[in-house]
């Protein structure tokens, strides 16, 4: 594997560790809203805001590229035998260039509107001022790393 | 003739999108004998209740029903009206509404976000729904109340009890189960959740917040119309306004005797006991006041006070 | 309509040929609406699909409740718990089946959403089924079916969202689901007998021994706890239904804990397991968001119910387009999407007609339901694919004599409106 293949690898297995973190500490806060609730009756106030403008995003999307490639996105699978030969090769590339340039979109359209967000200052007023560019951030970084595996995909592995 | 998108993150069988959206589509389409026509996407078809600014902007949309509330990061000076002992009635409170839509800053607020405002309206104020009599200060004490949004659980918090957020399917089962003792909520909305099922006291008097909503029109899109059009879409507007705050004001009046009817507390809060929420919510427009800062939000609650103080 | 159909052609194309499907619906989506409303408005949608779609409490619910299943299978309380079952029920063939069935039945009570539910079943009563030699495409099948449960037996978030949508009884519309349910249960056991009576998909286990069968019971007691305490904690009013999924991630971390059963290897495969399911769950939802919203710009949907309510047939013939277009609208979307589509003109139409609100919500979401189950969108078997890796085609194919039944139970519910309306009448009015 080459230099930038081993990069890639390296920045989803961040990212997946990062949506990993996501889910404990969604875990962890529900809980201790729950038990602080129950125990002194004070209950952990930043927590649906927390959950739901920041970490359910983060764990929802920042594994993308991780999952694609442990292919784990799923694809129909009965109506074709393996493609095999020329064609099969042309169609495996051509599906992860499509998708790719799908993904570039996505990142480039999410990431402006993130950038925006943080340009601007934007917050959500909570508990406390939410800086609502770190939330949007996820889904640019997500959908990015996954456009440079589809991208790195077409050009660099023989396709199946 | 030319057709327009319109979004709406309500659904047909509110009383909003019924009596507001929908007559006022069919009014502009019958005084322009069809030269405007309405497609109309309900309950978020076209895009996100906090999504139908943007999509106005972006050219998804052509018009949208803003919930203004939900673009307070856009329209900060519009989140006045969320701010809980103001107007009573939402008659009241659109008249209010619509004067500060026909000039002033919350008129320019929405020009300089992009869109024209045809017509706004407000839901009559937010009313307590518990599972017992909710009167005075100290009956709020450590209770956990559902609101929505800062405003109000600051409302919450200033009652001295505790704001909860909860999404709004989930409500039904919360209160039921006693995960809630109460909700802030307004009385039109109660029978789309059905929360009449499940509390068994419901305030008709209180003012624990407010909720606008604002027809608007791409900036663009609507100078291309032709000016007859123009004043059409005004004018059906303004009589939309009104019709549909006084039907609310109407509904809850007959809402209240059918809950009443099915054995439910519907109460009013005494004066002594409205004054005494009303000094304990002040800090919440205390704090409005401070986060967005500046004369022309001085300006704007000044003007929103004077005009909802007026009986 | 012709670009309508040339996207459905792309959307097919593209599945053939093994494109994922989220990424096949993304892609789709996002042409049709270039085509129907231009290219600057189509990039718009991307710019907060993925966030609008994701940043939701509600959904919390799935990761949680398949890190919970992950955990018990992680530290052996699942396969314990079902070799006690099968010590009781296994010398009958397709017993274990429909011990899967049974404990759906529970889950379902504990949880709103069908995929939840799927991927917390797949990951741990497939394994056992697999264990004592049940066929994968019989045992991944019942798990994807078994799924379903959840959005008829109450709570859903589908009927949830029925009763906001068309201002019907929510409380009503919960206990209105309890029969169908079960009558739905019973129709998977049924056809599970039927398939373990002609093939060898379901084996018998060991004979029956009582001595046996009794001091294995102990192992079930970790899970019923565990099922008992969040059933309780969302009905006794100590947590909403989306926070119970939390709870029950540390009763299953205690539980597992307490049986030095997990190690730390198993707790970070647990974890890594649930976001990867999630990942790929919320990826479609959120790519078939982009879909739904280029299907409501068509206005397809709105066509043809309107064609439909201004016609002059039967209203037997209605409700049953009605279904039926419901069922075609499965196919492709996600429910909540198709009831925001399609209730603002076919709850109105089975009014007019004199069908009762609570029934057709019924109705509705048990055809809605049965989209979860057929391809090419069909949640529960991609989230049972995903999470015991048996080929999709194995899953869809195992699945049709269950969708059989599930297509005679709604004509049943359909004939027999009392099945649906005996419970909520009871009530009163
Ligand atoms: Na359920
Ligand atoms: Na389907």
């Amino acid at each position: 594997m080459d230099g930038f293949g081993k990069i890639l690898q390296r920045l989803e297995d961040t990212l997946h560790w990062g949506g990993c973190l996501a889910l404990v500490i969604v875990a962890v806060l529900i809980n201790a809203d729950i038990v602080m609730r129950l125990v002194a009756g004070i209950p952990v106030q930043i927590q649906f805001e927390m959950t739901e403008l920041y970490l359910m995003p983060a764990l929802a999307t920042l594994s993308l590229s991780r999952v694609y490639r442990d292919g784990g996105h799923l694809a129909l699978d009965f109506m074709t035998k393996d493609l095999s030969g020329l064609f099969g090769k042309i169609v495996g590339r051509m599906r992860t260039l499509l998708a790719g340039v799908f993904f570039c979109a996505v990142t480039y359209m999410s990431g402006s509107f993130a950038l925006k967000a943080f340009l601007r200052g934007e917050i959500e007023y909570g508990v406390i001022n939410w800086p609502l560019g770190w939330a949007y951030a996820a889904i640019p970084l997500g959908c990015g790393v996954i456009s440079l595996r589809l991208l790195y995909d077409t050009l660099q592995k023989p396709a199946a | 003739a030319e057709t327009l998108r319109l979004g709406d993150f309500q659904s047909t069988s509110h009383v909003v999108s019924l009596e507001g959206t929908t007559r006022w589509m069919f009014a502009v389409e019958q005084a322009t004998n069809g030269a405007i026509k309405f497609e109309h996407f309900p309950a978020q078809q076209a895009a996100k209740s906090a999504a139908q600014l943007d999509a106005v902007n972006n050219g998804i949309l052509d018009a949208a029903l803003l919930g203004t509330l939900y673009h307070s990061e856009t329209l900060p000076l519009n989140s006045v009206i969320g701010l809980p002992g103001f107007y009573g009635t939402a008659v009241q409170g659109t008249e209010a509404l619509q004067k500060m839509l026909a000039e002033g800053p919350l008129r320019e607020e929405l020009l300089d976000a992009g869109v024209m405002p045809i017509f706004g309206f407000v839901l009559p104020p937010y009313q307590v729904l518990a599972k017992k009599h909710l009167g005075g200060v100290s009956d709020w004490k450590a209770l956990d109340i559902r609101t929505s949004g800062s405003t109000q659980a600051m409302t919450a918090r200033a009652l001295g009890s505790v704001g909860i957020s909860i999404p709004g399917p989930e409500v039904y089962t919360a209160v039921e189960r006693g995960r809630l003792d109460g909700v802030l909520f307004p009385l039109a909305s109660v029978p789309g959740y059905n929360l009449q099922e499940v509390v068994s006291h419901i305030s008709t008097n209180g003012s624990f917040g407010g909720y606008s909503f604002v027809m608007v029109v791409g900036r663009d899109k609507f100078e291309s119309l032709p000016a007859d059009v123009q004043s059409v879409m005004l004018e059906k507007g303004r009589e939309v306004a009104t019709h549909v705050a006084k039907v609310q004001d109407d509904s809850v009046g007959s809402l209240a005797a059918e809950w009443k009817a099915q054995g439910i507390e519907v109460y009013q809060f005494s004066d002594a006991e409205l004054a005494e929420l009303g000094d304990a919510m002040q800090p919440v427009t205390a704090d409005w006041m401070e986060r967005i800062g500046g004369e022309k939000a001085q300006l704007v609650l000044d003007s929103y006070r004077a005009l909802t103080s007026k009986k | 309509m012709f670009t309508f159909f040339l996207i459905l052609v792309v959307l097919a194309l593209l599945m053939v040929l093994r494109m994922p499907i989220a990424f096949a619906m993304g892609i789709s989506g996002f042409l049709g609406l270039a085509m129907q409303l231009g290219m600057k408005p189509a990039l718009a949608v991307l710019e907060r699909t993925f966030f609008d779609t994701s940043s939701s409490f509600i959904l919390v619910s799935i990761p949680l409740f398949i890190l919970m299943a992950e955990l018990l299978t992680a530290g052996d309380v699942t396969r314990r718990a079902i070799i006690a079952c099968q010590n009781w029920v296994g010398h009958f063939k397709g017993g274990l089946a429909m011990a899967t069935v049974a404990a759906s039945v529970l889950l379902a009570a504990l949880v709103g959403s069908s995929t939840a539910s799927t991927a917390a079943m797949a990951a741990s009563a497939f394994p056992e089924m697999r264990r004592h030699k049940y066929h994968d495409r019989l045992s991944a099948a019942v798990v994807s079916v078994g799924g379903t449960l959840a959005v008829v037996v109450p709570p859903s978030i589908v009927l949830v969202v029925y009763g906001v949508l068309t201002e019907t009884s929510i409380g009503k519309l919960f206990i209105a689901g309890i029969l169908p349910g079960l009558l739905t249960a019973a129709g998977l056991c049924t056809v599970i007998k039927i398939i373990a009576n002609r093939t060898d998909y379901a084996p018998k286990g060991d004979p029956f021994e009582l001595r046996k069968a009794a001091r294995s019971s102990v192992n079930i007691l970790p899970i019923a706890l565990l099922i008992v305490a969040v059933i309780g904690a969302i009905y006794g009013g100590l947590t909403s239904p989306s926070e119970a999924a939390a709870l029950g991630v540390m009763g299953s971390l205690i539980v597992v804990l307490a049986q030095r059963t997990l190690t730390i290897k198993g707790l970070g495969t647990s974890i890594s397991s649930s976001i990867r399911a999630t990942v790929m769950i919320v990826a479609i939802i959120a790519c078939s968001a982009i879909f739904s919203n280029y299907l409501a710009f068509t206005r397809v949907t709105q066509t043809i119910l309107e064609f439909v309510s201004t016609t002059d047939m039967s209203r037997e013939v209605i409700l049953a387009l009605i279904v039926l277009i419901l069922l075609v609208m499965g196919m492709f979307m996600d429910q909540l999407a198709i009831l925001s589509l399609a209730m603002p003109l076919a709850f109105p139409t089975a009014m007019a007609l004199g069908y009762d609100a609570i029934w057709f919500g019924i109705i509705v979401t048990k055809t809605v339901e049965i989209g979860l189950l057929t391809p090419p969108l069909g949640l529960n078997a991609y989230v049972a694919s995903a999470q015991t890796g048996v080929p999709l085609g194995t899953i869809f194919r195992g699945i049709i004599p269950f969708l059989i039944m599930e297509i005679i139970v709604l004509i049943g519910l359909i004939m027999f409106p009392d099945i649906t309306l005996f419970l909520p009448d009871l009530m009163g009015k």
